[in-house]
């Protein structure tokens, strides 16, 4: 059975108010695009512009790995949901 | 009077003469700055005026947030009675115009008439002369800069027009800071029309603050809480180029003449190309730490440009289907010396790459060029003559309105434009409150009064219920910055709380009021640019905030929004929804009582004096 993977997911701008929260620590069963590590921690992929793992900007596609940080960049941060 | 220069200085170009008048704490009161002086400027003073003629003015204002040290705090707003539309117009720019003239003194400059030669201001201080111009006439925009600038030093501020300006063209832009521009609405062709080439600005004054301390202790929390965001390494390396993809990713992105918000080429032109191809610095405006500004060299051409920002990349790029980000910086590059607005360009352009695809129009239109998506050399070509008003760039200047009614054969239905301004970079068949914030905004179809597609996202891209308080809410919001005179960016993008510009109010002019008195000011200035349309446009009403047909008729064919359009009875319930919270008649005109209760009396006498409203 493989480990399961942690990542600690930050939430920019209206993506915390949205959510409810600035930051989600999540724990997956297996690797997972980052489209749906942002449902995970309650965001719509929608409305992320960009994601960062670790600093570096990565694809929608990338599944970030064991102890990764991953930054979701809203479209809009301020007066836009 | 804390957080303004005091004075605004008066040209009159056919004297060649020009005086300062003190700023009257009333305007400032009710109108705060920037894009608050113009509108009352505008009404008050161009009753009936040919929008290129010597009775129109042009108004270059700053704020009471510009020039003291806050983030991002220098924002310039140029406002005329648009020769595109026939409105109030307004557009503003970033970069250090607007510190620089109230370090010289000025909370705004107002010129009128017209010279008979060409001229530029010359403003050092209290120093002013309109000086001749005739070497810089016909030189690039930012060509002509950049000859002030060697002429002058490195420290005057300076505004140019270039050959699209000159010409009259409507859609015509200033450019300021070697490649930013107050781009909309044709203010470039209303200085144009007065001959004026250019402004140089100098100041050595200071201006007055109510609570230095106070400043600095909110200045400086705010320019932490942006150094700390962890979203500043995105802005810094890729600015608001990074929009592209995502916009293309849920159905907005402008394409083949807003035919799809889906752009198959969009790899080519997005955020790391052209990172890795063309980029070679970052560019800040006025006391700015996001540096959102890039600045880029085509090798292959041998040309620089700054940019291309989102809505230079989606209108030339994807609404032309030009799919190398080399060529969308190549195009930008000619717009900004030719001095035409990338939006409208791209938007005039790839309406004629349609029509010319469709056969409304043929090569004996052209002048023999085969314009169709995705050529570059077309788009040169095109832009050139638009600028020089040759050939087919006679009809193209007047802007796509106006093509459309020339070429006729049922391209109104894909004109792009709302009230005679070409569409910005937002595809909104799939965002009813997008597209309520189009039809509504107060210059023609642009964004910047309200950006609400997140908000569609969020409460559901079918839904119509709810949209038009939001629509409201933002117009107030997003447009007080412009008042301030502050970049609206680390608020929109990085998040910034706005109780940081609700505290730096008395910091700066030691007046209590409240950010809903604020936001009121902003509502005032909303409502008096509707009036004036009121007066200034035969018949003004609910007809011109429709979108064109293809919005309403038309399902979107590819991408996110695939099978999206907005019917017409759903474009009627956003309307009478938006028009009965802003207390505006079923026409959309604002009513006696709506006005008076904003303090625009005398608004409201004059428009039932004039039979508009009851």
């Amino acid at each position: 059975m493989a480990a399961s993977i942690r990542l600690r997911v930050k939430l920019g701008g209206n993506l915390a108010t949205l959510a409810g929260k600035a930051q989600a620590d999540l724990e997956l069963a297996e690797p997972l695009p980052l489209r749906e590590v942002a449902q995970r921690a309650g965001v719509s992929p929608q409305l992320v512009m960009l994601y960062a793992v670790n600093g570096t900007v990565r694809p929608a596609e990338y599944c970030p790995g064991e102890g990764d940080e991953v930054l979701l960049v809203p479209a809009v941060a301020g007066g836009g949901i | 009077m804390n957080g303004y220069a005091g004075s605004i200085l008066r040209v009159d170009l056919s004297k060649g003469t020009a005086w300062s008048e003190p700023l009257d704490a009333k305007l400032a009161e009710d109108y705060i700055g920037g894009r608050g002086f113009a509108a009352r400027i505008i009404y008050d003073e161009t009753k009936g005026a040919d929008p290129l003629g010597p009775e129109n003015r042009l108004v270059l204002a700053s704020g009471p947030f510009a020039g003291v040290f806050l983030p991002a705090g220098s924002k310039a707003t140029f406002a005329a009675k648009s020769p595109a539309t026939g409105l109030y117009g307004d557009a503003n720019v970033g970069g250090h115009l607007a510190a620089e003239l109230k370090y010289a003194g000025y909370d705004a400059i107002v010129f009128q008439g017209a010279a008979e030669h060409p001229v530029y201001l010359h403003v050092d201080d209290d120093k002013v002369e309109v000086r001749d111009a005739s070497a810089l006439w016909g030189q690039g925009a930012i060509q002509a800069e950049v000859a002030l600038k060697e002429n002058l030093g490195e420290d005057f501020q300076i505004a140019t027009i270039g050959p699209a300006g000159e010409n009259l063209v409507k859609f015509a832009c200033i450019s300021h800071d070697i490649g930013r521009q107050a781009g909309r609405t044709g203010v470039g062709a209303v200085m144009g029309s007065k001959k004026l080439k250019a402004i140089a600005v100098r100041g050595s004054k200071s201006v007055p603050v109510a609570d230095v301390e106070a400043l600095k202790r909110v200045g400086r929390e705010m320019f932490l809480k942006i150094k700390h965001d962890p979203a500043l390494d995105v802005w810094h390396k890729y600015g608001l180029g990074s929009v592209c993809t995502w916009a293309n990713s849920i159905g907005a992105f402008p394409t083949r003449n807003f035919s799809s918000g889906y752009f198959e080429g969009i790899e080519g032109i997005d955020h790391h190309h052209m990172r890795e191809r063309i980029i070679v610095g970052n560019k800040a405006c006025f006391a700015c730490p996001m540096a959102c500004g890039k600045f880029s060299r085509v090798k292959e051409r041998g040309v620089w440009v700054e940019g291309p920002e989102y809505e230079t990349t989606a209108l030339i790029g994807g609404n032309c289907a030009i799919d190398r980000i080399e060529d969308v910086a190549y195009a930008n590059y000619l717009c900004d010396e030719l001095g035409l607005d990338t939006i409208s360009a791209g938007n005039v352009i790839g309406f004629t790459m349609e029509c010319f695809e469709k056969g409304v129009i043929d090569a004996s239109q052209t002048g023999g060029l085969a314009v169709r998506f995705g050529d570059v050399e077309a788009f040169a070509a095109l832009a050139n003559r638009i600028a020089r008003r040759e050939g087919i760039g006679a009809v193209l200047a007047d802007g796509v309105r106006h093509a459309a009614a020339v070429w006729g054969k049922g391209s109104e239905a894909y004109a792009i434009q709302i009230k005679g301004l070409e569409w910005s970079g937002y595809e909104s068949r799939g965002a009813p409150a997008m597209m309520l914030a189009y039809m509504t905004a107060d210059i023609g179809a642009h964004h910047n009064r309200a950006w609400a597609i997140t908000f569609d996202i969020a409460q559901g891209r079918e839904k119509v219920e709810g949209k038009a308080a939001k629509v409201i809410e933002l117009q107030h919001i997003r447009p007080l910055f412009d008042l301030l005179a502050a970049c609206r960016l680390p608020w929109v993008e990085m998040g910034l709380d706005l109780k940081y510009y609700a505290e730096l109010w008395p910091a700066v002019t030691g007046q209590d009021r409240s950010w809903e008195d604020l936001l009121r000011a902003s509502e005032r200035v909303y409502n008096l640019n509707r009036a004036y349309a009121a007066r200034e446009v035969p018949g003004f009403g609910r007809e011109h905030d429709y979108p064109p047909e293809r919005f309403s008729t038309t399902p979107v064919p590819t991408g996110a929004t695939q099978g999206h359009y907005i019917d017409r009875q759903k474009l009627d319930e956003l309307l009478d929804d938006y028009y009965g919270l802003r207390g505006w008649d079923a026409r959309g005109l604002p009513q006696a009582a709506t006005l008076r209760g904003l303090g625009l009396g005398d608004v409201a006498a004059e428009l039932v004096a004039l039979g508009r409203i009851d």
